[in-house]
């Protein structure tokens, strides 16, 4: 009892103060570097001032959701023995991929702002590929959230520990899954960013494969997503430690395998998108052997999905 | 998300006389009629451009002109070649999705693509359009040759790849759009409760802040990157080997 409504208090504090620290620690970096851009070429002042405060009204989305998600759970009283552990996949689902996202964000629009330095003149495309960048790199958090509503709805069926576990692998599923992508797109935008610096010419080129890439990327969180659905629609109706095991094994096994496969794709695409800047007319041959390289990554993410997906058929 | 009461109940079931009670296999209601109301906004579309194109000087023809010539361009850069059946099955797939993420701005309905059968649907046309014209460009047994590369054991692995693309690609766009389905109607549905909120939701520009975000935002790069991926998949099956263009200068790519 006493440890659950430790587990309640927990995670709403975890859930605020963890994605207010990202997000902070982000803010602080693109305003720093925002000033100094603006000291390095004082007439770009404006565009670099809107750049700088678009991405930081963008780097914040993941702690207003955090804020949000803990008003909901606070709003509201539980059933105390079994409600710890769902609320504590809540936290998970909002608050790691809400803390990596406040994190990493602060890269891409750092980068826009050293690009709109070099080219002042070229500020409304870089801030266009900046939001579009940065939108991507909080999907998996709304993700994260919309999970959580459904654990939240959940929550008052919840009569024994195994549902309660039930519950947390969901949350578990698409808190860690959510992490490698974050990394791997933040990581894209950063030279998709950087890259429009150097070569303006080639925005169009870079625009188009930003699509395709980012959406490559966040592959492996979509199935985090799925697996997370599919443990939330498991039938449990008795105490069993089997079936609470198999789930969080489940759940670890697609979000782990998902990490590596999030960033190694995230650093394939971004090396791919720096050479087609330096060399636009060879896009097609550099973006099809980029997204060559993404699949195959991508069946990394496909075996572990496919051995959650065992896993949980079995059930 | 507030509905008209056309319906009785949300969900029919036609197969359940023959035992087929699994949720597969049940009919959303609002899914048909949103999507039925999309073609007819499409129709009506297509009818007003062939309006506007027969006039000289149109502004609403010289947009859909500039539309389709800059898809044009787009999908011949990927595929390397021009070929009409290929750009009109991406440019439809585009247009169908682009429509039913944005129908929501009318009252009362929802997006048709939040609906993870309508997503799975037109990712099964993609990939199966995808298999036709490869087994057409490649012959069928260079296509079932394919599997084996590069050695025979990948066989089930080439499968199961395969395969995925269908499920990340539909689950790509139901997330996103079910996401942001999600998170309006909560918002809509905590500012529903008096009329100051509301008035507060309209006049902070919460409201429009959320209706730009995710319905005309996402609902805009959702739709591209599922017709871009689709393309992009075809063009890896159907496209022959080139080699890099040597010609220097890049007109398509000047910035204005």
């Amino acid at each position: 009892m006493i440890t659950a409504t430790i587990l309640y208090f927990g995670s709403i504090v975890t859930l605020v103060a963890i994605t207010s620290i990202a997000v902070a620690l982000g803010e602080s970096l693109i305003s720093q570097k925002a000033l100094q851009a603006i000291d390095t070429q004082p007439s770009a002042k404006t565009e670099i001032n809107k750049a700088a405060l678009l991405g930081i009204a963008l780097t914040e989305t993941s702690a207003i959701i955090g804020l949000v998600t803990a008003i909901i759970l606070f709003s509201k009283t539980f059933i105390m023995p079994y409600a710890g552990l769902p609320l504590l996949g809540i936290a998970i689902a909002v608050a790691l991929p809400g803390f990596t996202a406040g994190l990493v964000s602060a890269g891409p629009i750092i980068k826009a702002c050293h690009s709109i330095m070099r080219q002042p003149f070229f500020s409304s495309k870089a801030i266009n590929l900046m939001l579009i960048t940065t939108s991507f790199i909080q999907t998996p958090v709304v993700f994260g959230f919309i999970i959580s509503l459904f654990i939240y709805y959940q929550i008052p069926f919840c009569t024994n520990y195994t549902q309660a576990i039930r519950l947390f692998a969901s949350g578990l599923s698409v808190g860690i899954g959510g992490i490698g992508s974050i990394i791997g797109l933040s990581h894209y935008a950063k030279t998709a960013c950087a890259s429009i610096g150097y070569n303006r010419n080639s925005y169009f080129r870079i625009i188009t494969f930003t699509f395709i890439s980012q959406a490559l990327i966040e592959t492996p969180v979509i199935f985090s997503l799925i697996i997370s659905l599919l443990i939330l629609n498991t039938n449990v109706t008795h105490d069993s430690l089997s079936t609470a095991t198999a789930l969080i094994t489940a759940a670890l096994c697609c979000a782990i395998s998902n990490i590596a496969t999030g960033i190694s794709s995230g650093k394939t695409a971004a090396a791919a998108c720096f050479e087609i800047t330096q060399k636009p007319e060879a896009y097609s041959t550099l973006s099809k052997a980029s997204l060559i390289a993404q699949g195959m990554l991508d069946s990394f993410a496909i075996y572990g999905w496919a051995v959650s997906l065992f896993i949980l058929l079995k059930q | 998300m507030a509905h008209f009461a056309v319906f009785k109940e949300d969900i029919a079931r036609p197969f359940g006389r023959f035992g087929l009670t699994s949720p597969f296999w049940n009919i959303n209601l609002h899914t048909i009629t949103a999507t039925w109301l999309v073609l007819i906004v499409l129709a009506l579309l297509t009818l007003a451009t062939r309006h506007a194109l027969k006039q000289p000087h149109s502004r609403f023809g010289f947009l859909i002109v500039s539309f389709v010539y800059g898809f044009k361009e787009l999908v011949d850069q990927t595929l390397g070649m021009f070929h009409f059946r290929h750009f009109t099955f991406i440019a439809s797939l585009f247009i169908f999705i682009l429509t039913c993420n944005m129908i929501s701005l009318l009252p009362g309905l929802e997006e048709p693509t939040s609906d993870i059968m309508t997503t799975l649907a037109l990712g099964l046309t993609a990939f199966l359009y995808t298999q036709y014209s490869s087994i057409q460009t490649n012959g069928l047994l260079a296509y079932l040759k394919g599997y084996l590369k590069p050695f025979f054991i990948m066989l089930p692995l080439n499968i199961v790849s395969n395969l995925a693309t269908v499920i990340s690609i539909s689950f790509r766009l139901f997330g996103n759009i079910f996401g942001g389905a999600v998170i309006s109607s909560l918002w809509y549905g905590a500012i529903s409760s008096h009329v100051v909120f509301e008035i507060i939701g309209i006049l902070s520009g919460i409201n429009l802040t959320i209706t730009l975000f995710f319905i005309l935002f996402e609902g805009f790069i959702q739709a591209f990157v599922f017709a871009m991926l689709s393309l992009t998949y075809l063009s890896l099956e159907v496209r022959n080997e080139e080699q890099i263009p040597t010609k220097p200068g890049h007109e398509s790519d000047n910035p204005s």
